[in-house]
């Protein structure tokens, strides 16, 4: 079960899919698509690690990816 | 006697739950198993002092979720907001979406990170040349390895949507993964210069 994590007012909105779940890993695989096409940048981590490096393509078997934003200067 | 009743599963988190009844009726919970060490804590932990009674506080104690359980939800494919599913008042969505952020921003932390973090609410982030501090929006400290000093603003675009621990996550992440990006975008200023914020990239070593 992988788990995205999209930074929002909400705190973070979740996407969860299964490997097995041929639906809901499309659906994942899209959103990651729309998301990157949006400029953010994904962040995967798998357990039990505390960092998280960045990633560019949707890998299925990520325990987790992390979406934020992009920075600019204040 | 107040009671708890659970409110939402926080996939990976724990279970926020709500007492019900006595003198912190509406107060939010959260009972979490942490990633380093055992135990539960209570959500109000997270935003600072309040009592609840020692009922309350054993059934906390005797409640323990583990992270990623068997029991763990699964909304396939669907996008779900952390607001809560009963009625929704501006003050648990707030505090529903910072104990979100605050779980993940302290679940990136090392353990001298999340010390310093909860003890001061700011960490220190290494880099090739030095250190950042995090934790003082518009205000980053840049501890340069030369010993010059630098105050740092960068913060993610359209930040004013996001809760204060998730703009800490965001800046942790990218600032791990490409500083070279981070110390581009930054406006800065040298303390002891007396000069204004000067845009970036900031001078390093």
């Amino acid at each position: 079960m992988g788990v995205m994590r999209i930074l929002d007012s909400s705190g973070d909105t979740e996407v969860l899919w299964d490997v097995s779940d041929d639906e809901a890993l499309a659906k994942a695989a899209s959103l990651f698509g729309e998301l990157a096409s949006e400029g953010k940048l994904a962040f995967e981590r798998n357990e039990p690690q505390t960092t998280a490096s960045r990633v560019r393509e949707f890998n299925p078997q990520a325990d987790e990816i992390i979406w934020v934003r992009p920075i600019q200067g204040g | 006697m107040p009671s708890l009743q659970p409110v939402e599963e926080l996939p990976g988190r724990g279970l926020l739950v709500e007492v019900v009844g006595g003198g912190h009726d509406g107060e939010l919970l959260v009972l979490v198993s942490e990633r380093r060490g055992s135990g539960c804590r209570r959500a109000a932990d997270l935003f600072g002092p309040c009592e609840i009674s020692d009922e309350v506080r054993v059934t906390l104690a005797l409640v323990e979720r583990e992270r990623r359980g068997p029991s763990r939800d699964t909304a396939s494919g669907v996008a779900r907001g952390r607001t809560r599913p009963r009625d929704s008042p501006a003050r648990a969505r707030t505090s529903t979406s910072r104990i979100a952020a605050r779980w993940l921003l302290e679940s990136l932390l090392d353990e001298n990170q999340l010390i310093s973090w909860r003890d001061h609410g700011r960490f220190k982030v290494p880099v090739s040349d030095g250190m950042v501090e995090l934790g003082n929006l518009y205000n980053l400290r840049y501890h340069r390895n030369d010993g010059r000093e630098f105050s740092l603003c960068v913060v993610p675009c359209a930040y004013q949507s996001l809760p204060l621990e998730d703009i800490w996550t965001n800046l942790l992440l990218v600032l791990r993964s490409d500083p070279d990006r981070f110390f581009r975008v930054a406006n800065y200023r040298e303390f002891g210069s007396g000069a204004g914020l000067v845009l970036g990239p900031v001078p390093r070593l």
